[in-house]
């Protein structure tokens, strides 16, 4: 008997997007460790004949199942590769320039303009020899959040079509990885340094998807093993954005109020650097929120201290071509490859 | 009707070496890169982009090639009627 434990279980993940949807990629780039034991969801949407009537009682006579879906919810201790990775899918849209040829790189992730977000596979591996690979895979959402004495921790929702298929692929050691810590963390509000008054902290990102579009006339089939068809998704339509930032900061003056109540937008900036990567350069992360404004504020407290909690809105900004956008400083050299 | 690709380079000024999104990846290491009208459709690729030439596509002729007169071999058909008599 050989039962499995949680903490074995093994996800390989790769930065090559897919060529297209429900072309699966076959190569993994890497593994991450996470802070939950979370794995791949199936939901099966089934439909029965519990409502018909004239069959001359209330039960379901039958069931079929229509389709299937496939989700998975992880949360991260934040690495530069963990968050780099997260950006690309989330955001879809990334400008790479090198810093230092072959050491060092700066990624600018935007909200891509498009329809279909890119997608990759990922692999789950519960025992050696009991691996899936889960095709077609969009982050729909993410959030980094940090309080003191704490790594930023990301989190993050995936979405695939539904469609898997047994691998067998050898998934590679754990990556080495720059962790970003809420101590490093810099936050300027209206170009003001308040990173000291900051006592947490929530960015937090969601595509609207079009979740049932997918399963179209024509799209894919999954078999069950009795060789009975399951309809997966086709695509995975994006229709909107939205984007959120919280924070709670110590109580000191009034400034807070008059924003919100005047909407008068700021400009905020939120970095966590990591460690070095060069004598000169070291794994960072900065957000700009060029336009922001309080939309919501309260008076809390927290051990004995005043604090306001805040909410903050994004206004489009003309000048980065969106409500925000996101650098990240280290030493992978792209994001969002095709497959060779 | 005519079809063009565009010749593509990163603005003056900027230091971008490769842009990727859904479907595309442009590598600029290597210069300007050719691409197909649709990746211009893309706004941030058109907010960092600048476009050095506009490239006639070539259509590809669809014509059928001119059959030859051949002398069919002994016991071979050069035409069959339906049902294949």
């Amino acid at each position: 008997m050989a039962f499995q434990n949680t903490k074995e279980l093994k996800f390989g993940y790769s930065l090559k997007q897919q060529s297209a949807y429900s072309t699966a990629l076959t190569t993994v780039d890497a593994c991450h460790d996470c802070n939950n034991d979370n794995t791949f969801e199936f939901p099966l949407k089934k439909v029965d004949n519990a409502n018909t009537v004239g069959k001359g009682h209330r039960w379901p006579t039958k069931r079929r199942t229509i389709s299937q879906d496939a989700k998975l919810s992880q949360t991260f201790q934040c690495s530069s590769w963990i968050l780099g990775y997260i950006l690309s899918y989330a955001l879809g849209y990334v400008e790479t320039t090198e810093v230092v040829p072959g050491s060092v790189y700066e990624h600018l992730f935007k909200i891509a303009d498009v329809d279909q977000l890119p997608v990759t596979t990922i692999w789950q591996e519960l025992a050696p020899g009991n691996q899936i690979a889960v095709r077609d895979c969009c982050i729909q959402s993410f959030s980094l959040s940090g309080k003191t004495e704490e790594h930023i921790e990301a989190q993050h929702t995936i979405i695939g079509s539904g469609h898997y298929a047994s691998s067998a692929v050898s998934i590679p050691d754990l990556v080495t990885t720059s962790f970003l810590l809420f101590h490093n963390v810099q936050f300027k509000y209206n170009a003001v340094d308040i990173s000291a008054k900051i006592k947490d902290l929530t960015f937090s990102f969601q595509n609207q998807l079009n979740e049932k579009d997918g399963y179209c006339p024509g799209c894919p089939k999954f078999l069950t093993p009795n060789g009975k068809e399951v309809a997966v998704r086709k695509r995975l339509l994006k229709t909107g954005e939205q984007a959120d930032l919280k924070f709670k900061m110590l109580y000191e003056n009034n400034d807070i109020r008059t924003d919100d109540l005047e909407n008068i937008e700021r400009n905020i900036t939120i970095t966590a650097s990591g460690d070095p990567i060069d004598e000169t350069h070291n794994h960072e992360c900065k957000i700009e929120i060029p336009k922001a404004t309080i939309n919501s504020h309260s008076l809390g407290k927290e051990e004995n201290y005043f604090v306001y909690d805040c909410q903050v809105g994004f206004n489009w900004d003309n000048t980065i071509t969106g409500p925000f956008q996101v650098t990240l400083k280290n030493n992978i050299p792209e994001y969002l490859a095709l497959p060779s | 009707m005519d079809d063009f690709k565009y010749k593509i380079e990163p603005k003056p000024g900027s230091k971008v070496k490769r842009i990727a999104t859904t479907g595309i990846v442009l590598d600029f290491k290597k210069g300007p890169v050719i691409v197909p009208k649709e990746v211009l459709k893309n706004k941030q690729v058109i907010d960092v982009v600048d476009i050095l030439e506009k490239i006639p596509v070539e259509v590809e002729s669809h014509k059928q090639p001119e059959e030859k007169e051949t002398t069919p071999g002994p016991g071979k058909s050069r035409s069959r009627k339906n049902g294949g008599e």
